[in-house]
């Protein structure tokens, strides 16, 4: 018998890794970031739905692996430094 | 740095574009009487129709600072973009330069001049009497949601969703001592891990829908026998809260137990569909609630149950909005803080899908419900009540219904109702907080 | 030491072997108060409240430390002992009927989860119609809730059963939550010479849980507890699951081995098997009538007919292995069961006692007699009839497959 999980019961372990679905491929637009624009407020840093928004010292940007494209950021922006763009066939 | 970890941000000005009323030049005018020479420009332009401030957004790489042949503009170390006038020539690049409108000009004296965040006491945000301009103290408040954010990035909720984000937001200011609590529901795709894997850091205990209070209790219990300062949270919807799950909830509360309860509130059932629950507001349409000839929307109005918490005796009640963070981060520490009984936050949870709004408007949605006084934001620290963010005038409930779809088929008459028990909510907090005031400074252990 | 005391009360647990009288719910709350459970959480209900009360008398003289939870119903009994338990602490609770019920989502939830807690079922009917009287129908709704299930015969063994639950469900190699059950007033309010063991003794049989290997929640090493689990994952779990009732199953053996060695007193494992062994038939029950079946043999006996008595001690798992092999070689088989099994419309450990006798070959006649309900008597003439009727059968004598006792 081979077993997937070592415990007896449903008990995970977060030294494992965590799960996590790649939900950017979920988007149909995209936060496209105007760095320069970008007041360093890091209110997007900490409205982002999914957390995927990290600092990239000049500025901040959304990691689009998980990014839902949900368009919080650009709502919350007070530079508008942030915008949705389309993406590819949607 | 990577997201989680807790960034270096600036204080800023926060500008609702175009949201102005017609002919308000309040932020112009105190920006006069500071400055002599307003560096906001109030544009009223009923034809387009448009009405909106706009100022000098601070940017990091300011192009206005670029176009200066002079070096005249610099940034200081704060991110607060100066235009020396002793250097200007008066040429006009950087206004032209700014897409924003941010440059301000003096003809008589042919020099260029800009907003400089009053040294981050900004006049106008003070005068701003609509909230459209709002001086963000960021750097405070990125210090109150300073713990790393420790839920996996790649969660299966919607996007947008309020329950997600309040989520991250609530553990950002709990931190890291602490063990999280979920229920079957949308949220718990962050914390109940999946198959052999977790989906947080934090550890974790996926509960039933009718024992998430009972559960904790055991765990509480037990922590507190060995000595241990970790603290039991739940972060748990509004049907496992107020419906089936409310016995255990009232047990917890009434035995005082010492765990913190988060509701999150999306008024039904939204991982099942959009049912009604108990706090759904009345009018609202669901998928058990729906609008025909004979129904339309919910006929009841929404169970109280910060309010009933409070009777229960809990040591603290609040309620919390998303749309006011520092609010929110200050009523999770007093909820952590009160030791000797349960701590219960509800939080405001709208949800886009079910109440039928775009996937951008949670945070707007959140306001405009502190604003109509659709959920005003008050604690209760013991019983002692204080209304944390009073609205004095608020805006007409159709300015709050009116974002939903939700509520498209109520008529002036169901709106109305709708406005008056949205008083009744406010004026019945308002009176118990002059009845049984808490000060505004209350000490806590 | 003491002399035997008819009252408890005062006197020491440790105070040596002197039996006493208790009756059985009384005889639980010694089997907890020397298991040092770190929480008890628990609802009063009819006929289980005196363990309740004798446990919170405990706890006010300052001989129990657990926590204790007043909780505001069953299903939170349950899940405030799980939480406990989780978080690397012992913890019992106690129910009966519609109590038992209204925790059924915990009680799979637990066993699932395999939470290791221990829970006594004072048993009672199942409302409705609505009556607090005795009966095992209230354990016959949850045999298939995953949990290991003791049922005992006498108010000695209730206290032992205890002892012996925590062993079995804290056992790395079972980790499942074990109900001990006993009839409500049968044994729940008859008194009876008891033994209280001696608190060293019990220490010795039973360690404390730090040193059980199971993963435990908590900051020093965070874990996620009852993830969402779906596919094939879930059929490990059930598999897992499966195979633990199994282990347990074997394990309850050894386990009276190590109790006799450290307590004194022998049970025989999953069966206690009485005169079966050279016995034409064999009478099958589980619970307080056992001792009445036990007369009733020992007067067939006198009269030349060779009865036999297979007392079930652990309903589930089900010892199917061992009830095979002491109905090896009989003629028939009469179950006497205190619940009904609607659609079946037979008694729930008939079900189970015929489904094992399909093994046997030749096929051999298999009785369900139905008696005891609502705290009516399983008296010493119905029970004989029982066993003649059943006697006949094996003979050859043709009847019905069901028989209600004191209604035909
Ligand atoms: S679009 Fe939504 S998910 Fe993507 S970065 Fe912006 S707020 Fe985050
Ligand atoms: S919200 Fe806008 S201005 Fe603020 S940090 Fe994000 S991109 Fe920059």
């Amino acid at each position: 018998m081979r077993f997937h999980s070592p415990f007896e019961g449903p008990w995970a372990d977060p030294e494992a890794g965590l799960f996590s679905v790649r939900s950017g491929d979920w988007r149909q637009q995209r936060p496209v970031a105007n760095g320069a624009r970008c007041c360093r407020c890091g209110l997007c840093f900490l409205y982002c739905p999914t957390g995927c928004i990290s600092d990239r010292v000049t500025h901040f940007e959304a990691e689009l692996e998980f990014c839902k494209g949900c368009g919080l950021c650009v709502y919350i922006c007070p530079a508008a430094a942030i915008a949705m763009r389309a993406e590819e066939g949607c | 740095m990577t997201a989680g970890i807790n960034p270096v941000v600036r204080d800023t000005l926060a500008i609702a574009f175009g949201a102005c009323p017609p002919a308000c030049r309040e932020c112009v005018k105190a920006c006069e009487h500071q400055r002599s020479l307003a560096r906001i420009v109030a544009l009223d332009l009923p034809e387009a129709p448009f009405h909106g401030a706009v100022t000098c957004l601070q940017c990091s790489e300011p192009a206005c600072r670029d176009a200066c042949p002079t070096g005249a503009i610099a940034q200081d170390e704060k991110g607060v973009t100066r235009l020396d006038s002793g250097r200007c020539v008066g040429c006009g690049a950087c206004a032209i330069a700014c897409e924003w409108g941010g440059i301000n000009f003096d003809f008589a004296a042919a020099r260029a001049f800009k907003c400089d965040t009053c040294d981050g006491r900004p006049a106008c945000a003070a005068a701003c009497p609509t909230g459209v301009l709002r001086w963000v103290e960021s750097a405070a408040l990125m210090r109150q949601y300073r713990e790393p954010d420790l839920f996996t990035r790649g969660a299966s909720l919607c996007p947008g969703c309020v329950a997600e984000l309040g989520f991250r937001m609530a553990f950002r200011v709990i931190g890291e001592d602490a063990i999280v609590f979920a229920a079957p529901g949308c949220a718990c795709a962050l914390a109940n891990g999946f198959g052999d894997k977790a989906t947080t850091r934090l550890p974790a205990v996926m509960c039933l829908m009718t024992n998430g209070p009972s559960i904790m209790t055991g765990v509480a219990r037990r922590l507190r026998q060995i000595g241990k300062q970790t603290r039991c949270v739940a972060f748990i919807g509004d049907g496992a809260t107020a419906d089936v799950g409310f016995q255990p909830l009232s047990g917890a509360a009434e035995r005082g137990e010492p765990i913190v309860y988060i509701c999150y509130d999306n008024e039904g059932y939204m991982n099942t569909g959009v049912q009604r629950s108990a706090t759904t507001t009345a009018g609202a349409r669901t998928m058990t609630t729906p609008v025909g000839p004979h129904l339309k929307g919910k006929t009841q109005a929404p169970k109280e149950v910060p309010l009933l918490m409070a009777f229960h005796g809990a040591a603290y009640v609040a309620t919390a909005s998303i749309a006011y963070p520092e609010d929110f981060a200050a009523k999770l520490k007093r909820a952590l803080a009160s030791n000797d009984g349960l701590a219960y936050v509800h939080l405001y949870a709208p949800c886009y899908v079910g109440w039928e709004s775009p996937m951008d408007s949670v945070v707007e949605i959140s306001r405009r419900a502190v604003e109509t006084r659709m959920f005003p934001l008050w604690e209760a620290d013991h019983g002692r009540f204080r209304i944390t963010h009073p609205i004095a005038r608020p805006r007409p409930v159709g300015d709050f219904t009116r974002l939903l779809g939700r509520f498209r088929h109520l008529g002036p008459a169901e709106l109305d109702a709708l406005g008056r028990q949205a008083e009744d909510r406010y004026r019945r907090i308002e009176a118990l907080s002059a009845a049984m005031p808490l000060a505004e400074e209350h000490p806590r252990q | 030491m003491a002399a035997p005391a008819y009252l408890p009360q005062g006197a020491q647990p440790a105070d040596g072997l002197a039996p006493r009288l208790l009756d059985g719910n009384k005889a639980a709350a010694y089997g907890v108060l020397l298991c040092r459970p770190d929480l008890i959480a628990a609802y009063p209900i009819t006929p289980q409240t005196p363990l309740l009360e004798q446990l919170y008398k405990f706890k006010a003289d300052g001989r129990l430390t657990a926590e204790t939870v007043e909780v505001e119903g069953e299903n939170s009994a349950l899940s405030a002992a799980l939480g406990v338990t989780v978080a690397g602490g012992r913890a019992f609770t106690a129910t009966s009927s519609m109590g038992l019920t209204f925790m059924y989502d915990a009680y799979l939830f637990a066993s699932g989860t395999r939470v290791p807690v221990v829970m006594v079922i004072a048993m009672r009917e199942q409302t409705a119609p609505t009556t607090v009287s005795c009966g095992q129908q209230d354990l016959m709704m949850v045999k298939e809730g995953g949990w290991v299930q003791l049922v005992c015969e006498s108010c000695q063994e209730i206290l032992d059963s205890i002892l012996v639950a925590y062993r079995l469900a804290e056992d790395p190699q079972v980790q499942l939550p074990v109900n001990v059950c006993y009839e409500g007033y049968y044994l729940s309010h008859l008194s009876e010479p008891v033994t209280v063991p001696a608190q060293e003794a019990v220490d010795r049989f039973l360690l404390p849980v730090r040193d059980k290997r199971r993963p435990v929640l908590g900051t020093e090493h965070p874990m996620t507890f009852g993830t969402y689990v779906v596919g094939e994952l879930y059929a490990e779990y059930r598999y897992k699951h499966c195979q633990a009732m199994e282990r347990a199953g074997g394990m309850l053996d050894a386990i009276d081995g190590e109790f006799r060695a450290a307590l004194g007193r022998p049970y025989g494992g999953a069966v206690e098997a009485y005169r079966a062994e050279d016995a034409e038939f064999l009478m099958v029950t589980m619970g307080s009538a056992a001792g009445t079946l036990k007369v009733v043999v020992d007067e067939l006996r006198k009269e030349g007919i060779a009865a036999g008595l297979a007392r079930v001690r652990m309903f589930r798992p089900l010892p199917a292995r061992e009830l095979l092999g002491l109905m090896r070689g009989k003629r028939a088989v009469g179950v006497v069961d205190r619940s009904v099994s609607f659609g079946w419309n037979r008694g729930h450990l008939f079900i189970d006692v015929k489904a094992v006798a399909q093994d046997l070959e030749p096929r051999i006649p298999v009785v369900s007699f139905i008696g005891g309900l609502a705290g009516t008597d399983l008296r010493r003439d119905l029970l004989a009839g029982a066993a003649r009727t059943t006697w006949e059968r094996g003979r050859g004598r043709a009847g019905a497959e069901v028989i209600w006792l004191g209604l035909e």
